[in-house]
């Protein structure tokens, strides 16, 4: 397992995601579930930002700054450490 | 083939919506044969997790969301699962499908309500006027739409009085400080205008009735409320026979020319006797499935009226009938609660 | 490219119908050399479910795009005239007048409309008014001027409000202008007048009547006070004033139809009284305005769509009890209305742009626009709705909207749904038309172009500011500057 994430989740295709550790859930955008995909699959935080632009069409710097952003509020929202 | 009704209203907690009551209603006694459809505002709708009362529920935008979204959700449904009537039982949904009413009719979609002057003439602001046209007592009233005007108020009522917002809800306050507290919350939650009602020491009756929207009074279903939560909701109630209350309804929904349901809440003043008029509400009131056990079925008798059936007025109400009310508790499965929030459609 | 645009419409609950859009993509595409094309790209978003919020269907669209405006692109008419920028279509500014218009002289021949020039002065907008046939309604000497240089004729024009000089009154009964007296000391001045000009003038009483809370008691003379009665007796006494016409102004934004025809009763019993009483016969009779427009206000929980009342509502509300008053039907007073907003908000819109978003520390989002209060003054009435100017996703997350002013009280508003968007995206703000330009200040920003579109073409009706033009009248004496 990974160690980035605080416990464990399911996450639908539909983007519904279920923190069994509290109870709460989420709705994910399709790029956020790809990505929140990755991180279960236990990709490394620094390999994100390729993986999005390979699988998206979008431009590096646009994308390094939104999954920053992504990575922000998922701290907040205390899914990640 | 049987007809399809669609109902909003479906969250019932201990200030429970109208749409569990008038679904109960509708599939009371046996045979009927159309489909329900739950027409919700939020995932957590209670009713909308209700299997044996719904065939399907639908997530559909607030009322203060625009309309033409609204429509547009609207027809959706309609075009996946057919929608013969549809029965608002939301004060605050009424304007929103008075203004769709002509434009879902030209879909197939009808609806029974009451004209928007006759809503506006008793909406809280309006009500006192109202009652002093009709010549019926009311408690002492005022539409504050200015935090300036509240002391004047106060200072006009007296204590105790009610504070109440726009659309929902009312606080009983004996200080100034329970009214300004009040006043604030309501003001926050329901815009203005926020009433400040004098309270009267009195008995306190409700009447739903249904209207034919040509001055007729076609059902009238008279109760006391005998256990209420502390938010003041009926828990119990027991139906009534009496000539005082069944004239002044039928006096009110004359006047107004009234169509459709509405729930008209009347108090007897104890040492006076006197009949005050309190508010009536656009609608079916929680409660109403206990008219099934009274030979006032008025869910039924709406969606007749809705869809244009000839409805002679229902003899009276058959009077000691009881309900009690008692919570529930259901099972419900992650994935629907996921279909909704995802999906926004569910079908038992 | 086509792929890309089925792809572009997903919504989050249309994704599993998408599945395997790939595969089919890859069959679609086997005789094309770009088969790693790659997927439509929206911001990473996580949105966690609460009370109220799990509800997608309950917002309001903001996330359909309102990427053009009157036929043209967004995006383009900012390229060219900069951001923000106000846009008036023109076609449904004439269709407006034209709705109203029509609304009352089907119930009430003699109805004229007379534009309030206070809600938006633009010269451009009171010419389209105008070549529809509006009179003009103005509330000081120099709209009064405004309306003269654009040659309405005096004659065409109401003179309304609080305070007029005695050299406008004079101009104004020179020119024929309808004047309608606010106060006893304006009668005074306008009975001087009559002595000077040696002729008796006619004129028009304001009155009020206590239709709303807290009631508009400034303007003119109380009707259940009597203070009514008294002052066309006045008026008549002095036997230089002749009163032929009556004036009342129910409020502001008003969608309670019973406030105006509670307004138009009291009219007519009060024309009746008047003529048993003391003779009076009227020319007009005013019902000002008041009448709302589809803007939500801050203080209402319904939307405005569902709450505003038609042109037919109102015109069915006030000419029926009107047309009962003490007259045979030839010889009915004509009628004024005097609406602005319900006119002029819808058909301006004002395009913005964000300047930054940020995450407050309660987790909420803000974002920052290049447009601030000082030319959107009436957020502090309205709940604006913000739309934006381009594809932005479905995701869409209650979000404080702030001006671009460094002052912490510009707030456009508190919460509102807006989807996810970046630095230079654009936003659109309808039904913008009413006080905000008329009301705007010049502060710490230039007030920006303001066009108008008709028939596909864009003609800029006010120039935006420049430091040179602001400054113009400013003098710095050499002493200060040695």
């Amino acid at each position: 397992m990974d160690s980035f994430l605080h416990s464990e989740f399911t996450l639908s295709e539909s983007g519904f995601l279920f923190d069994h550790g509290t109870g709460l859930t989420y709705t994910l955008n399709e790029t956020g579930r790809f990505i929140f995909q990755k991180i279960q699959d236990g990709s490394h935080a620094n390999n994100l930002v390729e993986l999005v632009t390979s699988e998206f069409e979008v431009a590096e710097d646009i994308a390094r700054k939104d999954v920053d952003d992504f990575f922000r509020q998922l701290k907040e929202a205390r899914i990640i450490h | 083939m049987g007809i399809n009704v669609g109902i909003t209203g479906l969250h019932a907690t201990d200030n429970p919506a109208p749409g569990i009551g008038v679904i109960r209603s509708l599939k009371h006694p046996e045979g009927w044969d159309g489909e329900i459809i739950g027409l919700a505002y939020d995932v957590m709708d209670t009713g909308v997790y209700d299997e044996n009362l719904l065939d399907h529920a639908y997530m559909i935008p607030y009322p203060n969301s625009g309309t033409q979204q609204i429509l547009a959700r609207l027809l959706y449904i309609h075009s996946k699962t057919r929608l013969d009537v549809i029965i608002p039982t939301l004060d605050s949904e009424l304007a929103l499908f008075q203004h769709l009413e002509p434009e879902l009719r030209k879909h197939g979609i009808s609806l029974f309500l009451p004209d928007s002057i006759a809503t506006k003439r008793i909406s809280k602001p309006n009500i006192a006027d109202f009652c002093k046209e009709l010549e019926i007592d009311t408690p002492k009233t005022y539409a504050v739409k200015d935090s300036g005007e509240l002391d004047k108020a106060i200072k006009e009522i007296g204590y105790p009085l009610m504070v109440k917002g726009a659309f929902y809800e009312a606080h009983k306050c004996r200080d100034d400080k329970d009214t300004i507290n009040y006043f604030n919350e309501m003001r926050q939650k329901w815009g203005y205008p926020v009433i400040l009602q004098q309270m009267i020491d009195a008995d306190e009756y409700d009447v739903c009735c249904v209207g034919d929207g040509k001055g007729g009074m076609l059902g009238a279903l008279p109760i006391r409320k005998t256990r209420i939560t502390d938010k003041g909701k009926a828990w119990a109630a027991i139906t009534l026979k009496n000539d005082q209350l069944f004239d002044l309804s039928k006096k009110i929904i004359r006047d107004l020319k009234w169509a459709g349901p509405c729930e008209i809440e009347i108090l007897q003043e104890k040492n006076t006797a006197k009949m005050h008029l309190l508010e009536i509400n656009p609608r079916f009131p929680a409660w109403i499935f206990l008219g099934t056990g009274a030979n006032q079925n008025l869910p039924k008798m709406v969606v007749d009226l809705a869809l244009g059936k000839d409805v002679q007025p229902l003899p009276n109400a058959k009077s000691g009938v009881t309900f009690v009310r008692h919570a529930t508790d259901l099972i419900c499965p992650i994935e629907w609660l996921e279909k909704l929030t995802t999906g926004g459609e569910l079908h038992y | 490219m086509v792929v890309f645009n089925v792809l572009s419409v997903h919504s989050m609950f249309s994704q599993l119908l998408f599945a395997g859009s790939s595969l089919l993509n890859l069959k679609i595409r086997t005789d094309d050399y770009t088969m790693t094309e790659k997927r439509h790209y929206s911001k990473p978003t996580i949105i966690r479910h609460t009370v109220g919020v799990m509800n997608k269907y309950g917002r309001p669209p903001a996330t359909v795009p309102m990427n053009r405006l009157v036929g043209h692109e967004v995006k383009e008419l900012v390229e060219n005239y900069g951001s923000p920028l106000f846009v008036l279509n023109v076609q449904e500014l004439r269709d407006n007048y034209r709705d109203m218009s029509r609304a009352f002289m089907t119930r009430y021949p003699k109805a004229q409309i007379a534009y309030s020039y206070k809600t938006n002065y633009m010269k451009a907008v009171c010419s389209i008014l105008h070549q529809e046939g509006a009179w003009a309604e103005v509330v000081s000497g120099f709209e009064y001027d405004i309306a003269r240089n654009l040659n309405m004729a005096g004659e065409n024009i109401i003179f309304n409000g609080p305070y007029k000089t005695k050299a406008e009154l004079m101009r104004a009964f020179s020119e024929k202008a309808l004047v309608n007296i606010d106060n006893y000391d304006e009668m005074q001045v306008i009975e001087d007048i009559a002595e000077e000009l040696g002729t008796v003038l006619e004129v028009g009483i304001r009155i009020n009547m206590d239709l709303n809370s807290p009631p508009w008691h400034k303007f003119g003379f109380n009707l259940e006070a009597g203070h009514a009665f008294e002052a066309v007796k006045r008026a008549l006494a002095s036997g230089k004033l002749k009163v032929v016409g009556l004036h009342i102004h129910v409020g502001t934004y008003i969608d309670d139809l019973t406030i105006y025809s509670r307004a138009a009763q009291g009219m007519v019993e009060f024309y009746r009284y008047i003529k048993e009483q003391l003779g009076v016969t009227l020319k007009y009779w005013d019902m000002g305005g008041g009448y709302a427009s589809h803007n939500t206000l801050n203080w209402a929980w319904l939307p405005a769509e569902q709450t505003c009342p038609t042109y037919d509502h109102y015109a069915e509300t006030i000419c029926p009890i009107l047309l009962n008053g003490p007259f045979a039907a030839e010889d009915a007073p004509k009628l004024f209305l005097e609406p602005g907003r319900a006119l002029v908000d819808e058909p301006f819109s004002l395009i913005t742009s964000v300047a930054a978003q940020k995450r407050m520390p309660n987790g909420g989002r803000g974002i920052v626009l290049d447009a601030g209060m000082n030319i959107l003054s009436s957020v502090q009435w309205y709940s604006y709705n913000f739309q934006t100017g381009q594809d932005s996703g479905s995701m869409i997350e209650d979000t404080t909207v702030y001006g671009g002013l460094c002052m912490n009280i510009d707030v456009l508003r508190e919460s509102a749904s807006v989807p996810q968007v970046r630095r230079g995206d654009l936003l659109v703000i309808p039904h913008v038309g009413a006080y905000n330009i008329s009301q705007s200040w010049q502060f710490i920003y230039l007030r920006p172009n303001v066009i108008a579109i008709e028939d596909g073409e864009v003609h800029v009706i006010k120039k935006a500011e420049t430091r040179e033009y602001v400054q113009e009248f400013e003098q710095v004496p050499d002493t200060f500057t040695k």
